[in-house]
């Protein structure tokens, strides 16, 4: 036999080559994203440029006409696509008529309050579901796990947006315990301490809204990984060594627990912002989602059409990330093909 | 024929009694057995009962103005109230589910009909065709549904039919992920490579050999659709993009809630209106592929 | 009847492609015949390409190269349309007997399904048709309504021979059709088998790895190892006279009660057990030498 690479240097290898063909992936589906997006924008009845200006821009007819030469939009179809998807690939998505602002500037003034958000509301999603599930998981046929069943059940069926309004009237507006609206209160003082206590107050409802409906699905997913795993003849090695049943969860059991589960909100980040533009425009959290709420109302198309382009391009990396992380952890799917 | 007489034949007797349990009705024994769904399926029907012959029978029109602006429960005549405007409440919650629950039932059907004609091909065929048609899907699946949904009805304006159109198209990967799925596990099953050896048509195969039996996941998928897309209605419409000129629990929600604080009844029954009806479809989803699942049914 | 052979496997190969280039060469290079009213049983491990071979005999799996020629027409090459009434001339049954049937479909109508796809109408009607067929594999005609899931393994693969018979084909193709089966169930299966034989004047590609099994039904045995035939010849000629090393070692494997020994997996020295070749390499085809009347075997240089 001949001298090969060594098996961990093939593996590098393997592994680069999937990145590789997984980034081209991405950059080819954000391409698609893009030029569907703006040629929806002419599939859509009407002139382009009036779409452009948006119905309650109230532009008038030399505006449209600006408009119309300025963003090319008088040119054929071929050439228009060519620049709407050159200008997106250096973050120019173009300007807001009613905002009178690149659309990239607005978007990415909101963008940390929804990192912000989603983040705190994945966070508590996360630990919630991964307590309640392993918990669970302990005493299979206890009423406690019908419990999880049945709270996941009640979690999808309400709206979400309507699960806040509910919360919001009853922890503001009747017991008066939390802001109801907005990131920071006007009245709030200039110490960053001070600040931040009063952001987190006002993050409370919205996070927890967010965050209480993916909990009930976690709670699922990390149950069923859970008792799998506990089964499993590693586990009982560990038992049978006479480690402590505590010990024998939480030390061993566990990583089987979260892995999944960090998957799954890997995947859903789509989700994750769709379900967080409901809940800024409830609780008027200034992020993307409230923004994506004021540009319906002013029907501003080149908002809508940048932040699907931004938002996809979020996704994409997210899952790409997810992906990778996934592969690299666990062994047994490293080799599968992509 | 030496068989004809070997004992061994009358032992492995054919159980003739069961003769006349199909598939379906062994699905329908199983259900029926299964409390939740039992239940989720009365509170469906009643819903629906009501939805249909609510408003021959109550004569308040949802969009007219019959009392005083924000009349609570309490204080007036009407069972539940008045809304910012003074619109009863319960004649919106009786119309409103009407379209409600039709908007929800077309999209759901929509959903699945496209996600079967993409993902079952991609299933079937694999290859150049499976590759095309996933690209396809993923294309769809990736930017949040939400925002896509919103651009469209934004660009088209938002009608009921746009609705219906604009929760099919963000909804459809999913189904064509399942119906992929299932079409690929059942080419390589031996019944359907049998009929493949005696010379079915593809088209005959995916028609009358496969689809049946991919149908149970499918109809349990459909449910879940259509109790999403209820959801996903009361979304849109709670962003300002419901049809303004007709009355659905989501558009209530959505129109009465900057005056949250003072008609908290305008809010909380269209809310509870769509939570009973989602929870009421995912119990009879649930029950329905405990029904299929075989694994149960052995037990 | 003319004296040609019913099936003929001419050089027949079957390859698929694997990762990075590699290739599972499947079935290489198989040549051999089938006559009228024979059963040839094809012998082998599991992974030596016995059931490629078949699926790849009634067309379910495309050939790579090679022919198959059923009643002297080279079918390997047709399009669906030209293939579709060729079809009814061959028919398969396979080995999971819970698999073989629709589980939504009344047996009677699972059964009359050939006869819908060639659209035949027989006298006296697809029904009277049906009936006889139950008649022939000894299920009561009552049960014709009944579904899949209220019959035992052995009658559903009953009502898969059924099934298979109905299009009145000549060659049958049984993929490891009786594994699955206890022991006493297998011998009544196997009893009908010959039985129609007999009647009909069927034909029988008989996969299996069971060698009990194919010494009662098999005329002629061909061995398989790594997708190449490396014994051919009659029954009593392999069986009693076996020539070759790894039909020597097939043979010694099977009485053999020590389970231990029995998962041994039978192996020739000097050669990679495995089917599958890196880019750019390939299986060396074997020849064989004819060392009595119709008593082929690689010969081992």
């Amino acid at each position: 036999m001949t001298e090969g690479p060594s098996p961990r240097a093939k593996t590098l290898q393997r592994l680069g080559r999937m990145f590789v063909i997984r980034l081209g992936h991405a950059v080819f589906l954000l391409l698609a994203v893009t030029i569907f997006t703006f040629t929806l924008l002419h599939l859509a009845p009407g002139d382009a440029a009036q779409v452009w200006a948006g119905a309650q821009g109230g532009a008038s007819a030399e505006q449209i006409e600006q408009i119309r030469v300025e963003y090319g939009l008088d040119r054929p179809f071929p050439q228009q696509l060519a620049s709407y998807v050159g200008n997106a690939a250096t973050g120019d998505f173009g300007d807001s008529f009613f905002f009178r602002q690149p659309v990239s500037e607005l978007v990415l003034a909101r963008v940390w309050p929804t990192i912000l958000l989603v983040l705190t509301s994945l966070g508590i999603a996360i630990l919630g579901g991964v307590i309640l599930g392993v918990w669970t998981a302990r005493r299979p046929t206890a009423p406690s796990s019908h419990v999880i069943t049945a709270v996941a059940l009640f979690g999808f069926s309400a709206p979400i947006f309507w699960t806040g309004i509910m919360l919001l009237l009853i922890f503001s507006s009747w017991l008066n315990l939390l802001p109801s609206h907005g990131m920071n209160s006007v009245t709030v003082g200039d110490g960053f301490f001070e600040q931040a206590w009063d952001t987190f107050l006002h993050l409370i409802l919205p996070a927890s809204t967010l965050g209480f409906f993916y909990m009930a699905q976690y709670s699922r997913i990390s149950r069923v990984s859970m008792l799998e795993v506990l089964g499993s003849d590693y586990v009982r090695t560990a038992r049978a060594k006479g480690l402590k049943e505590r010990s024998v969860i939480w030390k061993h059991a566990l990583r089987n627990a979260v892995i999944p589960v960090v998957t799954i909100a890997g995947f859903q980040v789509g989700a994750l912002l769709s379900g967080g533009i409901l809940v800024e425009t409830v609780f008027e959290w200034p992020g993307m989602g409230r923004l994506a709420f004021e540009a319906v109302l002013r029907r501003d198309t080149p908002i809508l059409m940048g932040m699907l382009i931004i938002s996809t391009f979020i996704v994409i990396v997210a899952n790409l990330l997810t992906d990778v992380a996934y592969r690299v952890i666990d062994p047994r799917i490293r080799f599968a093909k992509p | 024929m030496s068989s004809e007489h070997d004992p061994a034949v009358l032992i492995d007797a054919v159980d003739e009694d069961a003769r006349a349990r199909s598939p379906l009705g062994e699905a329908w024994f199983m259900f029926r057995r299964n409390r939740a769904a039992l239940f989720g399926l009365i509170l469906l029907v009643a819903i629906f009962l009501l939805t249909i012959f609510g408003p021959m029978l109550y004569e308040n029109e949802p969009f007219r103005i019959v009392a005083r602006p924000r009349t609570s429960p309490s204080e007036g005549d009407l069972l539940l109230g008045s809304d910012y405007l003074g619109r009863d409440t319960l004649a919106g919650l009786l119309t409103g589910g009407r379209v409600t629950l039709l908007i929800a039932v077309f999209a759901g059907t929509m959903t699945v009909l496209i996600g079967l004609l993409i993902g079952g091909p991609a299933g079937y065929f694999g290859g150049r065709v499976e590759s095309v048609l996933m690209r396809l899907t993923e294309l769809f699946q990736v930017p949040p549904a939400i925002l896509l949904a919103m651009l469209v009805l934004v660009l088209w304006g938002p009608t009921v039919i746009n609705l219906v159109l604009a929760i099919s198209l963000v909804a459809w990967p999913q189904t064509a992920r399942l119906s992929r799925g299932e079409f690929l596990r059942l080419r390589n099953v031996e019944f359907v490579r049998a009929a493949k050896a005696a010379g079915a048509s593809d088209l005959r195969i995916l028609t009358r050999i496969i689809l049946p039996n991919a149908l149970p996941p499918l109809i349990v998928n459909a449910t879940l659709i259509i109790g999403g897309a209820i959801l996903f209605e009361a979304g849109l419409s709670f962003l300002g993009l419901g049809d303004p000129n007709v009355m659905t629990w989501g558009l209530m929600l959505g129109s009465s809630r900057p005056y949250v604080f003072d008609t908290w009844w305008a809010v909380t029954f269209p809310g509870l209106a769509i939570f009973f009806t989602v929870l009421a479809i995912s119990l009879v989803g649930d029950g329905i592929n405990d029904a299929f699942n075989p694994k149960l049914r052995e037990r | 009847m003319s004296d040609a052979p019913l099936v003929e496997c001419i050089d027949l190969h079957k390859r698929f492609s694997a990762p990075e280039g590699a290739q599972v060469h499947a079935v290489v290079g198989v040549n051999l015949h089938i006559d009228r009213g024979e059963t040839l049983a094809v012998v082998g491990e599991s992974g030596c390409g016995k059931s490629t071979l078949a699926n790849t005999v009634i067309r379910l799996e495309e050939p790579s190269d090679g022919q198959v020629l059923l009643d002297g027409v080279d079918i390997s090459h047709m399009g669906r349309k030209e293939l579709r009434s060729h079809r009814r001339k061959m028919q398969i049954i396979f080995q999971d007997p819970f698999a073989s049937l629709d589980p939504r479909r009344q047996v009677g109508d699972a059964v009359a399904e050939p006869l819908l796809i060639h659209g035949i109408t027989p006298e006296g009607g697809r029904e009277a048709l049906v009936a006889e067929l139950f008649d022939k594999v000894s299920l009561p005609r009552s049960v014709m309504r009944n579904y899949p899931h209220q019959f035992s393994g052995g009658q559903r693969q009953r009502i898969c021979i059924a099934r298979a018979l109905a299009s009145r084909p000549e060659l049958v193709i049984a993929d490891e059709a009786v594994s699955a089966l206890d022991v006493s169930v297998q011998a009544q299966v196997i009893n009908l088998m010959m039985d129609l034989q007999e009647e009909m004047g069927l034909s029988y590609l008989f996969i299996s790895h069971d060698l009990a099994v194919v010494e009662r039904v098999a005329h002629r045995v061909a061995v398989m190892y790594l997708g190449q035939v490396v014994e051919l010849g009659p029954r009593r000629a392999v069986f009693s006279n076996p020539q070759h090393p790894y039909t020597q070692r097939l043979l010694d494997a099977v009485p053999i009660a020590d389970p231990t020994r029995r998962a041994e997996r039978v192996r020739l020295e000097g050669e990679i057990p495995s089917p599958i070749w890196a880019k750019g390499t390939a299986p060396v085809l074997v020849s064989h030498r004819e060392v009595a009347p119709g008593h082929f075997v690689a010969e081992s240089d």
